[in-house]
Formats: C-alpha cells, sequence, structure tokens
C-alpha cells in the first residue's frame, strides 16, 4: 500500500466518520412548530396542572417524545450521530445546549414569578425560532464538514 | 507508535477500504440500515453483504432484521471490539503514514 493510498484511505475513512452527522433526510417542515407546541404542553403540565394528572399527563407527553424519537431514528434509516462531532458542528451544539438551558431558565422564571400560562406562550413563542435557526446552523456546519472532507 | 508496531496494528479484516470505510461509518453512530451503507460506499447489494458478512465472521458488526416482505430492513451495528479493532487499524495507517513504512 503506497502513501497516497492509505492517505485515500484515511480521507474516506474521515468522511464515513463524518456521514452520520452530514449526510441526513431533510427535517419535517412541521418539526419545529411541534417542538413548541410539545414544550409548551410539558410546561404547563408541570406548572398548573393538579398533582393528581401532573404525573398522567406528563408521562403522556413523554410517550409522545419516546414515539417521535423512535419515527425519527426510522427516518435516518437507523443512522443517528455518536461520538464527537466534526468541528464544524460545535458552535451550533453549544449554542444549542446554551439557549436550551436559557429558554428552561426564562420558562422557571416566568412560572413562578408571573403565570403558567405566560411561561407557555413565551415557550410556545420562542422554542420554534430557536429550533429553526438551529436547523439552519446545523445544515451550515454540514455543509461546511462536507466541503472540507471532499 | 513505531513503524514496527504500527504494522502489527494493521487488522486483515479492516484492509479492504470498504469494509474500513463502513466500519468508520458504524462506529460513529448508532448503527444504520443495509440501504444507507449501499448508498455511501457506492457498492452493489451483493458486494456490501458479502463485505458485512466478512465483518460480522470478525465479530466487529451485528445484524438485526426488522419488518417482513418489501417493507423489511437490515440495520448493523458495530459490536465494543469493532469499534476497538477500527481504531486500531486507523492509528497504524496513520503512523505508517507518519513512519514512511510500507506495509506490502
Amino acid at each position: 500500500m503506497e502513501s497516497d493510498e492509505i492517505r485515500d484511505t484515511l480521507r474516506a475513512a474521515d468522511r464515513a466518520e463524518a456521514a452520520p452527522w452530514t449526510d441526513y433526510p431533510p427535517t419535517p417542515r412541521w418539526y419545529p412548530a411541534a417542538v413548541g407546541v410539545w414544550a409548551a404542553l410539558i410546561t404547563l403540565a408541570l406548572t398548573s396542572l393538579g398533582s393528581e394528572i401532573r404525573l398522567p399527563a406528563v408521562l403522556a407527553l413523554i410517550a409522545v417524545e419516546v414515539g417521535f424519537i423512535r419515527w425519527y431514528v426510522r427516518y435516518r434509516k437507523g443512522v443517528m450521530p455518536t461520538g464527537p462531532a466534526p468541528r464544524e458542528f460545535r458552535h451550533a451544539i453549544l449554542a444549542f445546549v446554551g439557549g436550551a438551558a436559557a429558554i428552561v431558565l426564562g420558562a422557571v422564571v416566568l412560572a413562578t414569578q408571573v403565570d403558567a400560562w405566560v411561561a407557555a406562550a413565551f415557550v410556545l413563542i420562542v422554542v420554534p425560532g430557536a429550533i429553526a435557526w438551529y436547523e439552519r446552523a446545523y445544515a451550515d456546519a454540514a455543509r461546511r464538514a462536507r466541503e472540507r472532507l471532499s | 507508535m513505531t513503524p514496527g508496531s504500527a504494522l502489527d496494528g494493521l487488522d486483515p479484516a479492516l484492509t479492504a477500504p470498504k469494509r474500513l470505510a463502513a466500519m468508520a461509518l458504524l462506529s460513529r453512530a448508532s448503527g444504520a440500515d443495509f440501504g444507507v451503507l449501499r448508498e455511501h460506499l457506492g457498492v452493489s447489494e451483493s458486494d456490501l453483504s458479502k463485505q458485512m458478512s466478512a465483518l460480522m465472521a470478525a465479530g466487529y458488526v451485528t445484524a438485526r432484521k426488522s419488518g417482513h416482505g418489501r417493507g423489511s430492513a437490515t440495520t448493523y451495528q458495530a459490536t465494543r471490539d469493532g469499534k476497538k479493532a477500527y481504531s486500531r487499524h486507523r492509528a497504524a495507517l496513520e503512523a505508517i503514514l507518519e513512519g514512511g513504512v510500507s506495509p506490502s
């Protein structure tokens, strides 16, 4: 095996390692809105429902989430990325984690200091925008990673 | 890793570039359907079946079938041994490249 051949083999391995991150089907258009509705409902369930129906409501919403994840794994043909992401994704992932923490904090403050319905409305409005931003940032990172590895 | 020990790290089951690429993808994913691997590797169904059989025989990959008939799917997953073998083989290739040693 010549050096050029080894280089080509390693480059193909780099592309294959990145493929679970960079090659994925288009995210459904309803996804950001659906996540917003789900997040608003679980905000309401956790903050405004009586204790006797809170647990069943939260469990039902978790069941919906589990069902969605199972469908999404099938939609991605069994390919869910694991391990470290290619470097192009780091900014988007860090922003996602930070944004999610800020939204949860904002919802908790609104629910405890103002009103549960205000917190749910905040989540319903902010989450779809945040998800839509993340989808664009992710797609841009995937494009840059594909270009680097091509 | 010295050039000599780099050669020791090469795994005969992974010397075929298609098998190495399949292991690379599976080492960074929860799994992958037959069709995804075929599309990524750009190989025929029979070729991919042959490559995946070799990886399964080495204990580096497991296969799970789901569904029946036209809707059926085969999903492959890398085993822990497979991921370790892939990392070793990849490190050996990098060491050979840096050391300028020819494995052939």
